[in-house]
């Protein structure tokens, strides 16, 4: 074993956390080669950190539980070491930039671990503008890192961990709270740091559009925290693609590759794909680091095969399913200005300064009753701004808005509350009790019900948000997801026919991200609209059927995402990113005369899957 | 608005702890006299300084402790009124009846609790908050892990402050401000602490790993790229201060405007 060129090997690893019964990982072995890029795939709650933390140590020292098993680092057995003594060999880059600074600039943050192991500060100066240089932030040491973008702030802390000049580097999601801009130069930087100064580096990471070509090595662990899948590139995709042992295994792959593990898995009693799937396994060779590329080329390739072998010439044109358009918000000439400066305020928190300029000039936007609806725009278009109107937080505007035909300022906030729903960011910043059961009853407390009926309206809550098993529990102690229900349940109580999430995703995991939307599919299907207010154009491609662009303190344009993602102008005016599913159906649209463009994952895969 | 700010001055280079230093000695004095005068001094020799010494105008430093010249002023009122209320006393002003002690009762007072203030608001205002964790560690000897977390910890009050609207907003639409009742007004600010502690936790965790495992506390010793001493220009400001304050008080007690007292009636 000595011989192969492994960085890491986990051998038999198990790990119980301290207070729980079941143990996260069960006899977990893999191994990720020196000098690679190395991916670690799998299911959120499948053990993927708590196996990083235990390689640098913060498990057992940090973090107490029951360890067992065994880890090597170049042949040389790390188990139990504190992190402290790994800090030189094994480096952690976190998932919240904010959270793992410790001091106000670059150069002190890059100083910081050097002085921890008695770094000659003579020395220090040189390390710091090295590191810097190799994260691509050259003279950057004076900055104040508050004042840095999320981009910026990660590539300080990879930087700081680079000074200490460990070998081995694990990434843990650290693109999770960044924009799509920063995140490939993330990748990049990867990719770089191992081409270049032959690093070892482990990445969870589950946005990986434009980032699994670049890694070199895939581990895939399940939700039981086993090793269903581990190897080259080229051995564990085909595989993740085309094994049907491998599709009921749930993972994140570029959307694209999603679409095809969909296709084949939906329509896995067919002869034509059946063989097809033989073939393309056929061709995957050994355990071979170099590759030729899974990227969007590869997707038209494989979706126009797979067209061919099930006799598809021309892709259906999927209409759109418009529902009965009664108008539930509408908002008519609304305009709004700061009154004072400083008077900013809420959403969007900064304060605007602006005195006279109109933050919102003359809006009409209607939202329908049954929509899963967004709100688009730049920063400082009046996204903010205009929630704050609608939940009557800033009342001194001009023009009218109604909500069910009635003028929503002959409401008291409350009323209003009762009809408006709100998601946060963070479902914690709502909580008022220290109980999921008052939680849920304080929502109900101003109605005129008998303590009888609202009781039984909550536990029909938690029974429909299967929280019912953690009813006496607090808030605060749920998991993330739990809490996300319990948030959700708590604004739709009073029968709220409409809710809003204001930037749903930013600093959410991926996993809880997806939950969290499709419990909002779910509830739209079952009649509430729903209006995102987002940057986030992957939610945009697969959950929203109506966009509404604001630019300027105007309504841009309001109409399909298709249709706005058609529009270079808008695209460009609204600074928006094209969602890669959009790229796809284009090159798509190139082989298949006729077809229409779509964005949604769900539709491109229906009209392979469900032809005509 | 109490925030560092960060400009080049005299006070911005002087070692945090001389400032500790004087600030402690100046609270001493100032809590040694019961008569206006002391702290009227002193309030006018800390805005000199300010402005001498720490390049802020005299009208940002109005703006700065508007809040604390509002209490302070509110607070002397007060006091007088309670006072008046009681009576008897040689001044009338409508229904108010004052003794000349209670001028002094309350201008002294108030005056201190301004002199407090200032005193703080200069410190925070030219004192960089990593130099200050520096200077306890350096010069003061404080166990670095223990500096390290305390930075850390402050590192959070921008993201704090912001949680804090983001909080206030979520709570306003559950309808907490809608609440009647004395009792749930009181429990307001209990509603707000417990997200915002529940996040705080968090975070610290996470930054506390994120710190060991770029090997804080690894070893006993620890270098310091960048260092605070305690050098000549420190004294120079140290001695300088105390004879400004030892000229006062002589002056002064010499006019018997000092008045050494501990007490607060007379």
């Amino acid at each position: 074993m000595s011989e192969k060129p492994y960085g890491v090997q986990f051998r038999d690893l198990e790990f119980t956390y301290s207070g729980e019964t079941l143990p996260v990982l069960k006899c977990l072995n893999c191994n990720f080669p020196k000098n690679k890029l190395n991916l670690l795939l799998g299911p959120s709650g499948c053990g993927k950190s708590t196996a990083m933390y235990m390689l640098n140590g913060i498990i057992p020292h940090a973090i107490q539980g029951v360890y067992q098993g065994s880890i090597y680092l170049d042949g040389e057995n790390i188990t139990g070491k504190r992190p402290q003594e790994l800090s030189g060999k094994v480096g952690f880059v976190f998932q919240d930039p904010e959270s793992q600074f410790c001091t106000f600039t670059v150069e002190d943050e890059i100083a910081f671990g050097l002085e921890n192991i008695n770094t000659p500060p003579q020395k220090i100066s040189q390390r710091i503008s090295d590191s810097l240089a190799m994260v691509g932030l050259k003279n950057s040491e004076k900055l104040i890192i508050n004042n840095l973008s999320g981009g910026e702030k990660q590539k300080v802390a990879l930087a700081a961990v680079l000074a200490m000049e460990p070998d081995t580097i694990i990434l843990d999601e650290p693109t999770a709270n960044l924009d799509p801009a920063s995140t490939c130069e993330v990748f990049l930087l990867l990719e770089k740091l191992v081409k270049e100064q032959g690093k070892t580096l482990i990445v969870i990471e589950h946005k990986l559009d434009g980032f699994l070509d670049k890694t070199d090595y895939i581990v895939v662990m399940d939700q039981n925290g086993v090793v269903r899948l581990e190897g080259g590139l080229n051995s564990v995709l085909p595989r993740l693609l085309f094994d049907p042992d491998f599709d009921s295994l749930k993972v994140f792959l570029p959307e694209h590759l999603l679409i095809i593990r969909n296709i084949y898995s939906k329509l896995s009693e067919c002869q034509a794909i059946r063989d097809l799937r033989k073939e393309e396994l056929a061709e995957v060779g050994g355990d071979n680091l170099n590759h030729h590329g899974y990227g969007l080329d590869f997707g038209v390739k494989t979706l126009k095969r797979t067209a061919t072998a099930l006799g598809i010439e021309q892709l259906p044109v999927l209409g759109h399913s418009r529902r009965t358009a009664k108008p539930l918000l509408v908002l008519e000439s609304v305009g709004f200005s700061y009154q004072k400066a400083g008077a900013g305020k809420l959403f969007g928190g900064g304060l605007k300064k602006s005195a006279s300029r109109d933050i919102l000039d003359d809006i009409d936007l209607t939202i329908n009753e049954g929509d899963f609806a967004a709100i688009l725009g730049p920063n400082g278009a009046g996204k903010s701004t205009l929630l704050n109107l609608i939940f009557q937080i800033e009342t001194s505007y001009r023009g009218k808005i109604t909500l069910g035909g009635k003028d929503i300022r002959t409401l008291k906030r409350q009323k209003l509350y009762q009809h408006l729903g709100l998601v946060f960011q963070n479902p914690e910043w709502q909580f008022v009790t220290n109980d999921v059961e008052q939680e849920l009853l304080y929502s109900l407390r101003n109605l005129e019900l008998s303590d009888q009926q609202k009781n039984k309206k909550v536990q029909e809550m938690l029974r429909t948000f299967h929280l019912e098993d953690e009813k006496g529990q607090s808030p605060f102690l749920l998991s993330q997801g739990q809490k996300r229900r319990l948030s959700v349940a708590a604004m739709l109580l009073t029968g709220q026919k409409m809710l809003f999430l204001d930037e749903p995703t930013y600093g959410q995991d991926y996993q809880n991200q997806l939950e969290l939307m499709e419990l909002m599919k779910n509830l739209n299907q079952n009649g509430i609209t729903i209006v995102l207010v987002t940057h986030d154009m992957s939610l945009v491609a697969d959950y929203v059927d109506t966009v509404h662009l604001l630019l300027d303190g105007k309504i841009g344009f309001s109409g399909t995402p298709e249709q706005l993602f058609a529009d270079d102008d808008l695209v460009e005016e609204g600074r928006l990113l094209r969602p890669v599913t959009w790229e796809l159906s284009r090159k798509l649209a190139e082989h298949f005369p006729g077809f229409r463009p779509l964005i949604s994952k769900e539709k491109i895969i229906k009209v392979f899957s469900e032809p005509a | 608005m109490f925030t560092y700010d960060d400009r080049d001055s005299y006070l911005k280079d002087t070692n945090p702890v001389i400032k500790l230093f004087l600030i402690i000695g100046i609270t001493i004095l100032v809590s040694l006299s019961f008569f206006p005068v002391v702290p009227l001094v002193t309030i006018i020799v800390i805005v000199l300084g300010l402005m001498i010494l720490g390049r802020f105008q005299l009208s940002e430093i109005i703006y700065l402790a508007r809040y604390f010249i509002f209490i302070c002023l509110s607070f002397m009122v007060f006091l007088l009124v309670t006072r008046g209320l009681v009576g008897p006393g040689a001044y009338k002003l409508a229904f108010l009846h004052f003794q000349y002690n209670d001028f002094i009762y309350a201008f002294s007072l108030g005056l201190r609790i301004m002199v407090l203030a200032l005193l703080s608001l200069a410190f925070v205002l030219t004192t960089d908050p990593n130099d200050l964790v520096l200077s306890m560690m350096l010069q003061l000897k404080l166990p670095h892990v223990h500096g390290y977390a305390a930075l850390a910890a402050y590192r959070f009050i921008p993201t704090f402050s912001r949680e804090v609207q983001k909080i206030q907003l979520a709570q306003t639409i559950r309808g907490v401000k809608d609440e009647k009742g004395i009792a749930n007004k009181l429990k307001r600010p209990f509603k707000l602490f417990l997200p915002l502690l529940s996040t705080a936790i968090r975070r610290g965790e996470r930054v506390s790993m994120a710190m060991e495992s770029r090997a804080l506390g690894a070893y006993p010793t620890r270098t310091f790229y960048r260092k605070t001493s305690i050098k000549k220009k420190d004294l120079v400001f140290l001695i300088g201060a105390v004879i400004v304050f030892a000229a006062i008080v002589i002056i002064l007690i010499k006019f018997n405007l000092f008045r050494f007292n501990f007490g607060f009636t007379s």
